[in-house]
């Protein structure tokens, strides 16, 4: 079921909250819980029910191991289960993400024909296998301790976050799961709903239309032609547009679906193309994934505790399995090593910078935005072998964008002058506008919050005047703008288009 | 203007109610495609069933008192006229789908049949309808015609989407300026003409083109004649007269395919249709008729380079036939047998009449040398390599 569909949202949703509120006005706390723990099991199966057993098998083995680890002394034993419980996680994850992959490459390397496996990725595998890792490394440390089977299914199912992200750390919502106070209240209903119109709008508005001028460009080169110089802009800049405005879209809709159970979820996207570098980018780009890379691979790599070469190694293998994390293919290990090059030259220049008594002011105003725009740019490159169904298709792309391939569109069914206008109206969208946790920061719509300097409403580029301007609250005015954008959304709803994330 | 948050819920959620209703309700009332025939309103009758993609030919079908339908591709959407004798006299639905497959046509039919009491079926067929690939194409996994669509989606996109406002609204406009569609734009047939000072050379050039770059990647499908035996079956069984038109096209056409080498493989298939229809015993009692060929209206000389006023008779451009011919194909089929335009095949006479084409050809290619090599140098420009072919000719 897609968050952009009429069933989830005319149907599932609000049936889902209805009975929920009904449970919690009759004091059924806990019911209310196990109801929303069914809920997310439907809403899981619906997309395919041969899938569900995985999910609960998987939900079945992790508390077991976890609850085990819990109790046990650290030492060999525990780390010994410990190792098992990531092992298994990791096969089932590999078997049915990775096997095609190594035996298509097996076969390229020794010339063997084992033929692929019909395997059909059980949707958002990713996104709970690493969930569960993580519960298992922190009940080995014991900071698990006292958690329910129930709540425990409801932090790795609960549907706003099942399918793509955010990747809740159990600390974030089992204390929210245990509140005894009956929750949600009208402030959650109107946050909530906002939350999930705007990011509705962005889908279905937005993405969906950048998506309409870079598919055929993409497809264009998968298909073996390469697309003129201008498609191929076109193309790419539709596709750096699309992915950010799905997955923020993604993202709010989450959060505020969330949000109607009273539920917080943790912050997963923040402007990333204001990002003034490339660390600053992985600081706001999926802001959850690149937690969990950094407290449960980069830092047990050693991350910068053993030297500078250790460093850039530790960095170039947590990058390369992040993108590997992505999808089975190479252009996904060329984008994860991309932008692992990235931020090993960032720190390489940083380190060089300190060494030679440079440390940085602030930077200057001009300063800001140049490195706005490189990030921006070597960004919007990485994607080519991002959104490329090949690597072929990839090095084609790049040579249409070099020019090597003719000037001209040669892509029919895109009108390139309008894709590529339609972007640059969106670069100050996206460079100056307040994000929507910004403008709805009074009311907190994630766990963190941004939190703006007092007197001001937002932070980086965006002018005061507009953050204050665009503060969210409670009024007629903005019931006005929600509904209106509800509403546009849900006219233009009559072709679902599944999430870029929700492929992973 | 300050709220508290519940006033702010309860005003947000009634202004997108309250909006989503009155959409919904204007939707349902005009109803330009005719999904809702209990309650929509009568007034804009006349001005439904329009529109020609599979959605709209899907609820045109459904409607219930059709006794003839025809089945085909743009060709006999634009090609066949609407007033004619045989068509007028019976309650004709011209269900024909641009780009058609015989996967969908053979749905079609089955949908169509068990929603009416069909009397007659004319079904249209070209070659490139039984090419390799996908039976379902465009909308048509979102229409009626798919037997598992989702139809809470379809009827939530019938009512609330932006695309069914804007027709019906677009209804009502024309209801207001007492707009009436002629009997060739209404039941699903199609009235279209060139573009003034347009060269209808130029249309020819244009087309040729087009086509002959999807036709090169094509590949037949011998699977695909398993449809054309379902729709032979159905109409057995349920007493329904079939006749099977290869609908005519311009010598320069054929020329695509003779240019291709894919000639003995368009002859394989007329000889594999006329097996389907022995194999199931009714090669007597229903009709398979050849309107291909090099001669007659298929030779129709193409107005020369910048004539934009000249128009041809019988052709729009090389592969869609004007109403002028396709009223000769229905004479040929339901009026005049021995008119003399197109064959019906017989186990008996298919060889005879493909040697004759054949001869036909060798005598356009001597008269028409200069058309034949435009064709070829076209082709020498767009073709491009199949994925596998089958014996080329």
């Amino acid at each position: 079921m897609l968050f952009n569909s009429y069933l989830f949202i005319l149907v599932f949703l609000p049936a889902c909250v209805a009975v929920y509120l009904w449970l919690v006005r009759r004091g059924r706390r806990s019911l209310s819980f196990s109801w929303l723990v069914l809920a997310s099991l439907f809403f899981y199966g619906w997309w395919k029910w041969s899938n569900l057993p995985l999910l609960i098998g998987s939900l079945l083995f992790n508390y077991a191991v976890g609850t085990r680890l819990g109790k046990m002394e650290q030492g060999r034993g525990a780390r010994w289960l410990l190792g098992f419980g990531v092992a298994v996680n990791l096969l089932v994850l590999g078997y049915f993400k990775y096997a095609n992959f190594f035996i298509d490459n097996a076969n390229a390397v020794f010339g063997s024909n084992w033929g692929a496996l019909h395997l059909v990725l059980p949707l958002g595998i990713s996104f709970y296998t690493f969930q569960e890792i993580a519960y298992l490394a922190d009940s080995y440390q014991g900071s698990t301790r006292g958690y329910g089977f129930r709540d425990f299914c409801l932090f790795v199912s609960f549907f706003p976050q099942l399918i793509a992200g955010p990747i809740v750390h159990h600390s974030e919502v089992m204390p929210q799961f245990q509140r005894k106070e009956s929750v949600p209240g009208w402030e959650d209903f109107a946050v909530g709903l906002s939350m999930f119109a705007i990011g509705l709008a962005k889908k279905v508005l937005v993405a969906d239309v950048f998506a309409g001028y870079a598919s055929p460009v993409f497809q264009t080169a998968a298909g073996g032609t390469a697309p003129g110089f201008s498609a191929a802009w076109a193309g790419l800049l539709a596709y750096t547009m699309q992915i950010y405005f799905d997955f923020s879209a993604y993202s709010d809709m989450a959060i505020g679906a969330a949000r109607l159970f009273g539920i917080r979820l943790p912050l997963n996207f923040n402007s990333p193309y204001k990002a003034a570098n490339i660390a600053d980018f992985w600081r706001r780009w999926h802001i959850t994934l690149s937690r969990f890379l950094r407290d449960y691979l980069y830092i047990p790599l050693g991350g910068n505790r053993k030297g500078p070469a250790r460093r850039y190694v530790n960095l170039m293998a947590t990058m390369l399995l992040g993108g590997l994390w992505h999808g089975a293919g190479w252009t996904f290990v060329i984008w994860g090593a991309l932008h692992g090059f990235y931020l090993s030259v960032f720190h390489g220049w940083h380190a060089w910078r300190e060494r030679h008594k440079q440390r940085p002011g602030k930077p200057s105003w001009a300063g800001t935005w140049c490195g706005r725009l490189v990030t921006f740019s070597l960004v919007m490159l990485a994607w080519v072998f991002f959104r490329a169904d090949s690597f072929s298709a990839a090095w084609t792309m790049l040579g249409s964008l070099a020019g090597l391939h003719g000037w001209g569109s040669n892509v029919a069914s895109v009108d390139v002058v309008r894709a590529l206008r339609w972007g640059c109206w969106f670069l100050p969208v996206i460079w100056l506008l307040p994000n929507s946790h910004e403008i709805l920061a009074t009311y907190k719509p994630a766990l963190e919050y941004l939190k703006a300097p007092a007197g001001k409403f937002v932070t980086g580029p965006t002018p005061v005047w507009l953050g204050r301007l665009l503060n969210w609250r409670p009024s007629v005015p903005w019931a006005l703008a929600m509904a209106g954008m509800l509403v546009w959304a849900l006219l233009n709803l009559f072709r679902p288009s599944e999430f870029i994330y929700w492929q992973f | 203007m300050h709220l508290t948050a519940r006033k702010f819920v309860l005003l947000l959620l009634a202004l997108a109610l309250i909006s989503m209703g009155m959409v919904g309700g204007f939707n349902l009332l005009v109803d330009w495609r005719g999904g809702y025939p209990a309650l929509h309103l009568d007034a804009f009758e006349p001005l439904r069933y329009l529109d020609h993609d599979r959605v709209a030919k899907a609820e045109m079908a459904r409607r219930g008192d059709w006794q003839t339908v025809i089945l085909g591709s743009s060709r006999a959407k634009a090609g066949l006229p609407a007033r004619h004798p045989f068509l007028a006299t019976n309650r004709t639905c011209n269900l024909s789908i641009d780009a058609a497959r015989i996967g969908e046509l053979a749905a079609m039919f089955e949908y169509a049949r068990r929603h009416n009491r069909l009397e007659h079926v004319l079904l249209c067929l070209d070659f490139y309808m039984f090419s390799q690939g996908p039976q379902w194409v465009l909308d048509f996994p979102e229409s009626r015609f798919n037997p598992n669509v989702n139809l809470f989606q379809y009827h939530c996109k019938a009512l609330f989407s932006e695309g069914a406002l804007k027709q019906n609204r677009e209804t009502v406009k024309r209801w207001f300026k007492k707009y009436e569609p002629s009997p060739q734009n209404r039941n699903g047939f199609l009235e279209t003409s060139l573009p003034p000072g347009e060269s209808q050379r130029a249309v020819f050039d244009r087309t040729l083109r087009l086509m002959g770059e999807g036709y090169s990647t094509q590949v037949w499908d011998e699977t695909t004649l398993e449809c054309l035996r379902r729709i032979v079956r159905g109409c057995h069984e349920h007493g329904i007269d079939l006749q099977i038109a290869i609908l005519p096209v311009h010598a320069l056409d054929l020329e695509l395919l003779y240019g291709m080498g894919r000639w003995s493989e368009f002859e394989s298939w007329k000889r594999s249709m006329l097996e389907v229809l022995a194999e199931e015993g009714v090669e007597e009692k229903f009709g398979l008729w050849d309107f291909t060929g090099y001669a007659g209206p298929a030779g129709e000389p193409v107005p020369p380079p910048g004539d934009t006023t000249t128009r041809m008779t019988y052709y729009f451009e090389n592969s869609h036939l004007t109403p002028v011919l396709g009223a000769s194909v229905l004479d040929a089929i339901y009026g005049n047998p021995g008119a003399g335009f197109g064959a019906p095949l017989t186990p008996q006479s298919i060889e005879r009449h493909l040697a004759a084409i054949r001869a036909e050809r060798a005598a356009y290619a001597q008269t028409h040398a200069a058309e034949v090599a435009w064709v070829q140098s076209i082709l020498d420009q767009v073709a491009r390599p199949r994925k596998s072919a089958r014996a080329t000719g």
